[in-house]
């Protein structure tokens, strides 16, 4: 995260891109969170027309690589991470989960026409704080509400579900659409199903079966490579499941 | 394969979000100040995702006046943009940004659309005039020399008579009062929006 943070300090230096997670700005292309880009499709129930190819090789990018985005560069991901200690669920329950959160997020955001999330999108409130917060422009209210949306994920976090399994929309939208991606954990044979991998799982994958759906909902993290004893565990681009 | 603990948790995950957002909705909002180019209130607040582009793009390119409101100006609005002329006068007619507007320019879903510069009105000034140094102590007439639009602020006797359908709500006046809590105050009032 520091890296990409001073990757986007380098490049917003020489005027290349500009913005936040919530959208960003390349050589005038823009690139929007998916979730605005569904809310506002589900709202207006009409698309706009400058943003699809931006949207477009997002979910490109998604499909091949996983949810890079929220093992390496998501806030919240990264506390995940550093945390580990959030209550594990099965695979299949993030699966549902995140179908179940996905459509109840655009179902109700049609009924009330108002992008519901974005006014609560911890990580978008937390990724402005770090952004304003490098160029200077940050106010005391922003702070505070930074500060509350991520008490709340925390709480949730250690007594309900993990955030990321699924709950999270832009999650939930990145397990889905990594399908087909390319970027795996593989098993080798060696694997001595020590379950150490599963433990240090920010998510609680059984990661040691190589199932297609630990698969899906893996942040690609590296957490358990690197914690592997014998070493089993290898990332690969394959494109079989 | 699911027991009725995880459905229950599957229901109370994917519900949380929904129901604090629909709560914050029927919270009280206000009226504020919005950038120009900006559309109506309802769908402004139905198109803008938050993202702060065009905060960032003012900052950046141009004075500096937008800022996210924050809980006092209604839970709806919280991370919108709102012009505070305290901070610098929006200068998008009769300044740096006239027929450039980069907060327009920033703004990625078309709540802030391109609107013509002689269009452009964000709201109106209201004068206090018991705060008001030209009544108190007299010779003081800066809010009608800093302001650029002819004939909104004209002098009568030594004081300041604002007309409300010249102002273009830029904010200069409030800016440069020098009254300490300020004789001025920009509302929406009367505002333009691009359609």
């Amino acid at each position: 995260m520091l890296l990409v943070l001073l990757l986007y300090i380098l490049l917003n230096s020489t005027g290349l891109i500009s913005g936040n997670y919530c959208s960003l700005k390349v050589n005038g292309l823009f690139f929007i969170c998916p979730i605005g880009f569904l809310q506002r499709a589900a709202i207006n129930c009409s698309f706009t027309t400058s943003l699809i190819v931006g949207i477009l090789i997002s979910v490109v990018l998604i499909m091949l690589f996983g949810r890079l985005f929220c093992g390496w560069i998501c806030p919240i991901g990264i506390l995940m991470r550093l945390l580990g200690r959030t209550k594990k669920v099965k695979e299949n329950i993030i699966l549902l989960m995140s179908f179940t959160s996905l459509s109840v997020l655009l179902i109700i955001s049609w009924l009330l026409r108002y992008p519901v999330f974005c006014l609560v999108c911890p990580v978008g409130i937390i990724s402005r704080l770090i952004i304003w917060s490098v160029s200077g422009t940050i106010n005391i209210s922003s702070v505070v509400i930074g500060i509350f949306m991520f008490i709340i994920v925390m709480v949730f976090n250690v007594t309900i579900i993990g955030w990321c399994a699924g709950v999270c929309p832009l999650g939930a939208l990145q397990i889905i659409l990594s399908y087909f991606k390319v970027l795996r954990i593989r098993v080798k044979e060696n694997c001595i199903k020590c379950k150490l991998c599963s433990r240090v799982c920010p998510l609680g994958l059984r990661i040691y079966e190589g199932k297609n759906v630990a698969n899906m909902a893996c942040m690609t993290c590296l957490k358990c490579v690197f914690s592997c004893p014998v070493k089993a565990l290898k990332l690969r681009l394959s494109f079989s499941h | 394969m699911i027991s009725r603990r995880d459905f229950f948790k599957i229901i109370m995950g994917a519900l949380l979000m929904p129901i604090i957002g629909r709560l914050l909705f029927t919270f009280p909002r206000k009226r504020v100040v919005r950038p120009p180019g900006a559309i109506k209130e309802d769908d402004f607040l139905r198109a803008c995702i938050r993202c702060g582009m065009c905060i960032e793009a003012c900052s950046r390119d141009g004075t500096g006046t937008l800022e996210p409101c924050g809980i006092l100006d209604g839970i709806p609005l919280m991370g919108t943009p709102k012009v505070n002329p305290l901070k610098a006068p929006c200068e998008a007619r009769y300044g740096r940004c006239e027929g450039v507007l980069p907060c327009v320019k920033a703004c990625p879903t078309s709540a802030l659309k391109w609107i013509e510069p002689d269009r452009i009105k964000l709201g109106s000034v209201e004068w206090n005039p018991k705060r008001c140094i030209a009544v108190l102590h007299g010779d003081c007439l800066v809010c009608a020399e800093v302001c650029p639009v002819p004939g909104a602020i004209t002098i009568r006797r030594g004081l300041p008579v604002f007309h409300s359908n010249k102002c273009i709500g830029c904010g200069r006046c409030v800016n440069a009062c020098p009254a300490h809590p300020k004789a001025l105050k920009l509302t929406p009032k009367g505002e333009r929006r691009s359609t």
